[in-house]
């Protein structure tokens, strides 16, 4: 089998690889190479649908020639594609007065991968534990698809004025968005799905801040932690519990 | 699930549904016995997709056509892909299952990597022991028949010892897989091959075929090269008055099969492509019945 295997390895080559003097018809070697690139484009513009209104079709094409040299599909599934461009938008000049679309685009991959994962919703069952337990011995296990991210642009407001339906409010709104930025500022973000739907906001710097120490400690030790005295438990417990943050509450000789 | 009761000797007749169409599947009232999706689109794990296909197999019997299973592939598919496929088909209990023949999967320079695209065979016995030996793996782990299509190409790759069709009827010999047979492939290969009759081809084709190992038909169209260029399957237009002809043959000889529109860039109007199912509708009632 090891003839059709380097036939085989040989025409992926020529078609994610092009080079000059190819064994196999060029015609048709053509016809492979710009369908694999049509496919490509067309995959990271459903995956990243906010750099895709931000950057238009034709740089969004460049983009996906050079994410598809370095980062080669291997799934089946074009939808899992695409990790990696952020890391080739950072820092490209054709992005130099847009550095807000990387951040975008990060938002956008995970945006669109946690949207197909499980779906979850709160263990009601655990409950009762917050009355059985001291909160030392507790433990909040979050919503497995939650996501956050820090970013020096409201990428949130970015990505909801992107999916209004027209292009002049798409546009007004991008460039009342860019006004009302200043400097140094710094936005935090959570994502998450919420049933079968995602959620996507701004949240407050003590809200990422409680999120991310709950996440790795116990009530007790993640209270003492925060210290911000506004802050208060009861009413975040409320809400998560709402908005299925939270998957399950754990006490320690469980988690 | 849909159990609509059809006149003796008359196929299922179906569409491809794609996601800009699904509302209107799913809210109008449709004289369609199935619909079709590719696999692959709802892969994810849960989500809107989800319960998209939900409602469509609720309102429709489903068929499960997969793009990427690479069954010709000599690096064997991915056991992650394999699983999902047979997740998808515990959830929607499809009337038929297919792919085709096509291999998809390999590496460069060592990396694994997925073509994307359906990639031609050589027509030899090594390929066809490695098929065979795929679709072995694939039927026994979803537990049931996997259809085979032909395919389109745009290039041959030296060292084929058969033809197309020989090879997938040995391959159906070797492992009981049905084809399913995309009659526009048939004239698309006829066409760049510089065929000058190919219709005549077409029929033949399919008269080379046995009886009962058509399990589904495919029927679509193609856009007019520019001239001096290779015809490209790309599903963007309506079903060509040639493959309308090579329909009618292939029912005349082979009977009631499952036949299915696909149409999938530049979509038209939901109703239009239900009129090209009515249509293929009409043509096997007309040849059924009348000759």
């Amino acid at each position: 089998m090891d003839n059709l295997n380097q036939m085989q390895h040989q025409l992926l080559t020529d078609i994610f690889k092009p080079q000059p003097n190819s064994i196999f018809d060029a015609n048709g070697l053509a016809i492979y190479q710009a369908n694999l690139r049509a496919t490509a484009k067309r995959a990271l513009s459903i995956t990243f649908p906010t750099v895709n209104q931000l950057i238009g079709s034709e740089l969004l094409g460049y983009f996906a020639d050079r994410l598809l040299a370095s980062e080669l599909p291997y799934h089946g599934d074009w939808a899992l594609w695409g990790k990696t461009l952020p890391t080739i938008m950072k820092g490209h000049p054709a992005l130099a007065n847009y550095p807000f679309v990387v951040d975008c685009a990060e938002l956008d991959y995970q945006c669109h991968q946690l949207l197909r994962q499980q779906d979850v919703s709160f263990i009601h069952s655990t409950l009762s534990l917050l009355h059985e337990y001291s909160p030392e011995t507790l433990f909040l296990r979050l919503n497995p698809t939650l996501y956050l991210m820090t970013s020096e642009y409201p990428i949130v407001d970015i990505r909801s004025a992107h999916m209004l339906s027209s292009t002049k409010q798409r546009q007004t709104a991008l460039r009342q968005i860019v006004e009302n930025t200043q400097p140094s500022m710094q936005f935090h973000v959570m994502a998450y799905k919420n049933g079968r739907n995602l959620q996507v906001s701004s949240i407050s710097k003590l809200h990422f801040d409680w999120l991310t120490l709950i996440g790795e400690h116990s009530i007790d030790t993640a209270l003492n932690k925060i210290s911000n005295t506004e802050f208060s438990f009861q009413n975040w417990l409320l809400t998560a519990l709402q908005e299925n943050i939270i998957l399950e509450v754990n006490h320690s000789a469980s988690k | 699930m849909n159990s609509r009761k059809l006149p003796a000797q008359q196929p299922l007749i179906g569409v491809g549904l794609r996601h800009p169409h699904l509302k209107e599947a799913l809210d109008t009232p449709s004289q369609l016995d199935f619909v079709e999706v590719h696999s692959e689109n709802y892969f994810a794990q849960g989500g809107p997709l989800h319960a998209q296909l939900e409602h469509i197999a609720h309102h429709y019997p489903l068929s499960l056509h997969s793009t990427a299973m690479g069954v010709g592939s000599a690096t064997p598919m991915h056991d992650d892909y394999l699983n999902k496929l047979s997740h998808l088909i515990e959830l929607t209990n499809p009337i038929l299952v297919s792919d085709h023949a096509a291999f998809c999967w390999g590496s460069i320079n060592g990396a694994p990597v997925h073509s994307g695209d359906l990639l031609p065979l050589v027509y030899n016995q090594e390929n066809l022991q490695i098929m065979v030996r795929n679709l072995d793996r694939i039927q026994q782990q979803l537990g049931r028949a996997v259809h085979i299509e032909n395919l389109s190409t745009y290039l041959t790759l030296p060292g084929s010892t058969m033809t197309e069709l020989e090879f997938l009827l040995c391959l159906h010999e070797r492992t009981q897989c049905g084809l399913l047979v995309d009659l526009n492939n048939i004239l698309v290969n006829a066409f760049n091959a510089k065929d000058e009759s190919p219709l005549e081809t077409g029929i033949h084709w399919i008269k080379s075929i046995p009886h009962n190992v058509i399990k589904e038909i495919h029927l679509a169209g193609f856009s007019s090269p520019i001239l001096g260029n290779m015809a490209v399957d790309d599903h963007a237009c309506a079903v060509s008055e040639t493959c309308w002809s090579l329909y009618a043959a292939t029912i005349a000889h082979h009977g009631a099969i499952p036949t299915l529109i696909e149409w999938d860039n530049a979509l038209p109007e939901w109703q239009v492509l239900v009129n090209q199912a009515m249509h293929a509708r009409t043509i096997a009632y007309e040849v059924l019945n009348h000759g």
